[in-house]
């Protein structure tokens, strides 16, 4: 569903990563990596946002070559950045169609896109609710319904479970692991919840790829004298330089 | 549903719409109130609404520009599916709206108490001054827009909104940027007012074509040069552009016919009652006297070649004395036909000759008072002290002395100055 070959990809002179290969299936996949690994970067890549200095893009079988691609490209992504904005007077409901006009859903789906995104994450009594009196949470799963209003089948979010209670990041593995034919890719920092919902894992740091496989074949590597609690925190310690493990 | 409607909806901009109602509906009666009945001076009076209201729209529209980016929408809208312009204008109409139907409803209120005085002529003018404004305020928006690109939210409000009032302030009367007063002999170019509201349409697509600071600088940079050059070409086309000239006379006044026959533009119709009432006080003169045959409301004789619309040359030849009524205050009418009267009657007099006494602004003043239909006049004069006294003397006479005594002074005066002035008596 989504590959990226030879990707590279910075910020004026400075560079993030280099020659990168990415293949994202159907399926829930983790982006893992400590901070400054380059995984916002790569989603913003992945999601058409920053288009990249180098290497060669798919989405959904379409090579996006041009600005006028990617936002062909953009049609068929949910992409939700880590700081996502709103107006505080929206109404919820509101929010979340503005979010199927952004992705191109013709006007008249927006009613019943909206509804069925507010369902999914457990919102639609609070569809006529403002955005600005949410709690951090439930403005989180608003978040989420805009991501995946108008059902695109390739969803990216950057760290949808900060700032969740333990109840809500719950929720939150119900709503993804509950998106059928979807491909989701979600950066996280959780391992938790990597180990609960997701089938493939993606570890990066400093700005390149150091594990992408099976949630399973990452825990196989386990090797007790890595710092962790569960084998595939052990597992994702393993795969980080000695330095990185010890800050 | 629309993603206009969902703008509207949510638009900070709508807290604004009362309060700067509120703001334009004292500022449309607060002035005056003599706009009322008349068209041009109804569009005039509305549009002094946009003066105000311009300030505020900047600011709202400068605030409402810069929190994109603080409340990070642009990470969100740089994902669209849609053209980034697209999102910025429907944005930027949507925050247009709100700034601007406070203006409309003023001038709504304004069409509204005017048609019910009756529908006299001049609906056209009323359209175009109400045009004019609706240009500043979208200017005003576009301006405030820009700063809201370049600045953080409340800086850019602050900033947006000073710089706009120095804006009408330095271009107000330079550029005709907003009128004060609609009066008949005034018209408005509605092709020239239709190209301003075409270039700062362009100007609004220019600044909503910015996009975000956060997006590739160059970019950025670009379109702000392209947004400043498109606002450099619309403040050009302002000042090399005249929107309200002086209006020839008409072919067709509303005349009066009584004692004297006096002429209006037919915008002014609603001043007929008070010019019939005044014809009511010229046939009662306590004397007769010689009448113009014909007075004319101001600037129907034309008797000047206007250069702009403050400078004029007076043409050789005869022409109908003028009176001014365009406030409607029956001092200035009683003043126009008292001046009118009293040069019939020193028709082949000397005014240069000097006179001490002001024999003719005394008979002037005792008209006035007398045309007027009495009272304290509703104006203020600085003239020189000989002639001060010359007006108090007649106004005296008209209030303290019976008819009889009043046709024999007045008698007299003109006997005695046409003695000393002119070459018969």
């Amino acid at each position: 569903m989504l590959f990226g070959r030879k990707l590279s990809q910075g910020y004026g002179r400075r560079t993030v990563f280099r020659g990168v290969d990415v293949d994202v299936g159907l399926g829930v996949t983790a982006l893992l990596g400590p901070n400054g690994a380059g995984k916002t970067t790569l989603l913003r890549t992945l999601a058409t946002v920053q288009p990249p200095r180098d290497g060669r893009l798919t989405v959904d079988g379409c090579d996006v070559v041009s600005e006028a691609d990617a936002r062909r490209a953009r049609r068929r992504i949910g992409f939700l950045p880590q700081r996502f904005g709103f107006e505080p007077g929206m109404r919820v409901r509101d929010f979340v169609r503005y979010g199927a006009w952004l992705r191109g859903v013709p006007a008249g789906d927006w009613s019943e896109a909206s509804r069925t995104a507010l369902d999914r994450v457990g919102l639609a009594d609070l569809a006529g609710q403002k955005m600005g009196r949410l709690s951090g949470g439930m403005r989180q799963r608003a978040a989420i319904a805009w991501a995946i209003v108008g059902e695109p089948p390739i969803v990216l979010l950057d760290e949808p479970t900060v700032g969740l209670d333990p109840q809500q990041r719950l929720r939150f593995r119900d709503i993804i692991a509950g998106l059928p034919d979807t491909t989701v890719l979600l950066s996280t920092h959780l391992i938790d919840d990597v180990d609960a919902i997701c089938d493939r894992v993606i570890v990066m740091h400093d700005g390149a790829i150091r594990f992408a496989g099976a949630t399973s074949a990452l825990k196989a590597l386990d090797d007790p004298a890595m710092p962790g609690h569960t084998p595939l925190e052990r597992a994702y310690m393993g795969l980080l330089p000695a330095e990185e493990r010890s800050r | 549903m629309s993603a206009l409607w969902l703008h509207l909806r949510a638009s900070t901009a709508r807290w604004g719409f009362l309060p700067l109602t509120a703001l334009g509906v004292a500022v449309l009666f607060g002035r005056s109130r003599f706009w009322i009945g008349i068209w041009p001076e109804t569009g005039a009076a509305a549009q002094v609404s946009a003066f105000f209201l311009g300030i505020f729209a900047a600011g709202f529209a400068a605030w409402i520009a810069a929190t994109v980016e603080v409340r990070g929408l642009h990470e969100q809208a740089a994902a669209a599916a849609i053209r980034p312009l697209t999102i910025e204008l429907t944005r930027f109409t949507a925050t247009l709206a709100w700034l601007l139907a406070p203006y409309l409803v003023v001038a709504a209120i304004a069409f509204v108490i005017t048609a019910r005085a009756g529908l006299p002529p001049g609906v056209g003018a009323f359209l175009g001054y109400v045009v004019l404004g609706a240009v500043t305020v979208v200017f005003a928006t576009a301006w405030g827009w820009l700063a809201g690109r370049l600045l953080a939210p409340l800086i850019a409000a602050v900033c947006a909104a000073l710089s706009w009032f120095v804006v009408l302030s330095v271009l107000g009367d330079a550029g005709q940027l907003t009128v004060v007063s609609g009066p008949p002999w005034h018209e408005v170019r509605t092709g020239t007012i239709g190209l301003r509201l075409a270039a700062v349409v362009a100007l609004a697509v220019a600044v909503s074509a910015i996009g975000w600071r956060a997006g590739r600088r160059a970019a950025f940079h670009r379109r702000i040069g392209a947004a400043v050059a498109a606002l450099v070409g619309v403040i050009a086309l302002h000042l090399a552009t005249t929107v309200v000239t002086h209006r020839p006379p008409v072919a067709k006044p509303l005349c009066v016919h009584g004692a004297i026959e006096y002429c209006l533009w037919p915008e002014h119709a609603k001043y007929v009652p008070l010019i019939q009432a005044l014809d009511r006080r010229v046939a009662a003169l306590p004397l007769p006297l010689p009448l113009p045959e014909r007075v004319v409301d101001y600037s129907l004789s034309g008797s000047q070649r206007w250069i702009d619309l403050y400078s004029s040359v007076e043409l050789p030849g005869t022409f109908d004395p003028e009176f001014d009524i365009s406030e409607g205050s029956r001092w200035g009418l009683a003043r126009g036909v008292a001046a009118a009267i009293v040069k019939t009657v020193a028709a082949g007099c000397d005014p240069t000759k000097p006179d001490p006494a002001h024999r003719w602004d005394q008979l002037f003043a005792w008209l006035e008072w007398r045309l007027a239909g009495g009272g304290k006049p509703d104006y203020r004069t600085d003239a020189p002290q000989g002639l001060q006294t010359a007006w108090a003397t007649g106004h005296r006479i008209a209030a303290e002395q019976s008819e009889h005594q009043q046709a024999a002074w007045a008698a007299t005066l003109i006997a005695e100055t046409k003695r000393r002035h002119c070459r018969a008596a």
